[in-house]
């Protein structure tokens, strides 16, 4: 086997950077793509009949192996498992990067509950970990460290008892090294009311039968806080879980996963895609590898 | 005279739309350099500019945006359009990466359109010059102020000369100062030889790069300083630091509370401008209209002011 040079490496993981995604589905094309993927020299290992979905997803295989392994590769082996696998996106719903204080979480999925997902790869330090571990438990029910071998010894020992770990093996599993503790009833409603937004928040208060009063719009974030912070842990973690499974919901996405290959998944629930994108991204993803390393 | 350059967003459009009539009145003339795929908003702005009897140049190469690699779209909508409207003229940007085929190629394709060259580090000026041959005042010749701008503008004596200067320094929001200047430009391009003057305006400092909201809402004012030789300052109007992005509806009120104090303070000289007229309005409703539109309000309050400027000796 041909070696994978760390240079051909860092291509291909900037393959699956928001800038290639977005740039083919602003414009069906991108010329990022074409030099990257040239780049990651896998062009070999494609038949001539290749699609760019196909050089995707060469990608995506080369980058799971061990060693190789970044942030989107975890983040994708988690969303196969709880998002698309043990959930859908009807019964589920993904934030991804979602901000919480000053730090931005990997990955959160609200079901009945919610569960956050902080990934450190063997490319990630831990230097940050105290910090962002502290930040979500202050929103989310069950927090997760989800990593690599080289890390799990260290967090064993050094992470809160009510934080659970995640390894992913050479095979692409999940399996769990400890149980999350659940601390729904701990949670900080501040930190929630600041973490979601304005709307979202009046509807949980009108969930709980909280009307807001009518005032001008420069005064409705404190006049709303005020009225918030009267719930309960318990009441605003409810809440925030049902109503952002509504307006987070990316169950309008279902069609254009199906024709999308299976490694750009993470990538599509991640970005900003209007519903013009679409149908120019399944054309992107069609388009004859050949004509694509043209693109300029 | 003025050339205010306008990227085509939204709300710059929005602008040119809506200041059409002073725009036409004081014989300012927009660059827009479109740069959205869709083109019904600069269509509209385009109607109203031509309605009011103004002018305006249109880019047809742009730099950023969804029509970078292909500025077709608009040469077509040029074609279609606004082929009979003199009013509108055909923008050809000339960067360090044009060659001069290029730039010529563009030249004949849209010589219907009175075509304006508008130079932007652009290298090879002198042999351009004579590949266009006897140039006169109905040639203009724009050109973005560099390091080399007094050398390719050298070569178009002949034509009509517009310099543009960035006076807006860009920073983040929580680091801009108070007051500070903005450019003399306006006071001083025949000292330069130019006959007119142009510039970004203030571009608003509303959703960053990733699409977030800011941590700090500034709003920027302009105005003419008569104690300074009418050199134009800027205000940067901020609110309080926030330790999150949430809530710019509060911030915009923060943010317009200091505008007020100090547009209410004796010796402000800031022109009372239709624009200053709104955020008056939407000081004493405490409502917030979007970032977007703050912006469209202080790039029409620019414009304002230089038409009342230029517009006192009229």
């Amino acid at each position: 086997m041909r070696s994978f040079y760390q240079s051909q490496q860092a291509a291909a993981s900037k393959l699956f950077s928001s800038a290639v995604f977005q740039e083919l589905a602003r414009k069906g094309r991108s010329s990022l793509f074409s030099s990257l993927f040239a780049e990651t020299g896998l062009g070999t290992s494609l038949g001539k009949s290749a699609r760019v979905g196909d050089a995707f997803e060469e990608a995506f295989d080369r980058l799971c192996r061990e060693g190789s392994r970044d942030e989107y590769i975890y983040k994708t082996a988690l969303i196969r498992r709880v998002l698309l696998g043990r959930h859908s996106l009807k019964t589920a719903c993904a934030l991804n990067e979602f901000r919480v204080g000053e730090c931005k979480a990997d990955l959160a999925i609200l079901n009945g509950t919610s569960t956050v997902y902080e990934v450190k790869s063997e490319r990630d330090s831990l230097v940050r970990l105290d910090k962002q571990l502290g930040a979500y438990s202050l929103v989310f029910a069950s927090v997760y460290v989800v990593s690599a071998e080289t890390h799990l010894k260290k967090l064993v020992s050094s992470m809160p008892e009510h934080v659970g770990l995640l390894r992913v093996n050479n095979r692409f599993q999940i399996s769990i090294v400890r149980e999350a503790i659940d601390r729904s009833a701990d949670l900080s409603v501040p930190a929630i009311f600041d973490s979601i937004r304005l709307e979202e928040a009046q509807r949980i208060l009108s969930y709980f039968g909280v009307e807001t009063p009518v005032v001008p719009n420069t005064e409705l974030c404190s006049v709303l806080r005020e009225h918030f912070l009267v719930l309960n842990p318990h009441q605003a973690h409810e809440g925030m879980v049902r109503i952002l499974k509504d307006t987070r919901s990316h169950i309008r996405l279902s069609d254009l996963l199906r024709e999308l290959p299976r490694s750009l998944h993470t990538a599509a629930l991640s970005a900003p895609l209007r519903k013009l994108d679409h149908s120019r991204l399944i054309s992107a993803v069609n388009t004859d590898l050949q004509v694509a390393l043209g693109w300029r | 005279m003025y050339h205010p350059y306008f990227r085509g967003k939204q709300f710059d459009l929005l602008t040119i739309k809506e200041t059409a009539p002073t725009l036409a009145w004081a014989g300012f003339t927009p660059i827009i350099e479109p740069v959205r795929g869709a083109l019904s908003s600069l269509t509209r702005a385009l109607d109203a500019v031509i309605e009011n009897d103004g002018s305006a140049i249109i880019v047809v190469n742009p730099e950023h945006g969804e029509m970078s690699e292909s500025g077709e779209p608009i040469s077509k909508m040029l074609e279609e359009t606004y082929l009979d409207s003199s009013e509108v003229s055909a923008g050809i940007l000339l960067t360090a990466e044009t060659s001069l085929t290029e730039a010529l190629g563009c030249f004949n394709k849209h010589s219907q359109h009175t075509p304006v060259f508008i130079h932007s580090g652009f290298t090879n000026s002198k042999n351009l010059a004579q590949e266009l041959g006897v140039l006169t005042k109905n040639n203009l010749h724009i050109f973005v102020d560099d390091s080399g701008v007094k050398l390719a503008a050298k070569h178009f004596k002949a034509a009509s000369r517009v310099l543009l200067r960035d006076g807006f320094k860009r920073r983040k929001n929580k680091e801009y100062p108070f007051l500070e200047p903005f450019s003399d430009l306006h006071a001083t391009y025949p000292d330069e030889g130019m006959d007119g003057f142009g510039d970004f305006l203030i571009v608003g400092d509303e959703y960053a790069d990733g699409g977030g909201l800011p941590l700090v809402l500034a709003i920027h004012l302009t105005f003419i300083d008569s104690d300074q030789d009418d050199m134009m300052q800027i205000y940067h109007f901020k609110s309080k630091m926030h330790a999150t992005q949430q809530d710019p509806a509060g911030k915009f009120a923060e943010a317009l509370a200091v505008m007020m104090e100090t547009l209410d303070s004796p010796d402000s000289k800031v022109y009372e401008t239709d624009a200053v007229l709104e955020f008056r309005e939407l000081f004493k409703k405490k409502h917030f209209p979007g970032l977007g539109y703050i912006k469209k309000l202080s790039m029409s309050h620019h414009i304002q002011t230089f038409a009342k400027y230029f517009g006192q000796g009229k």
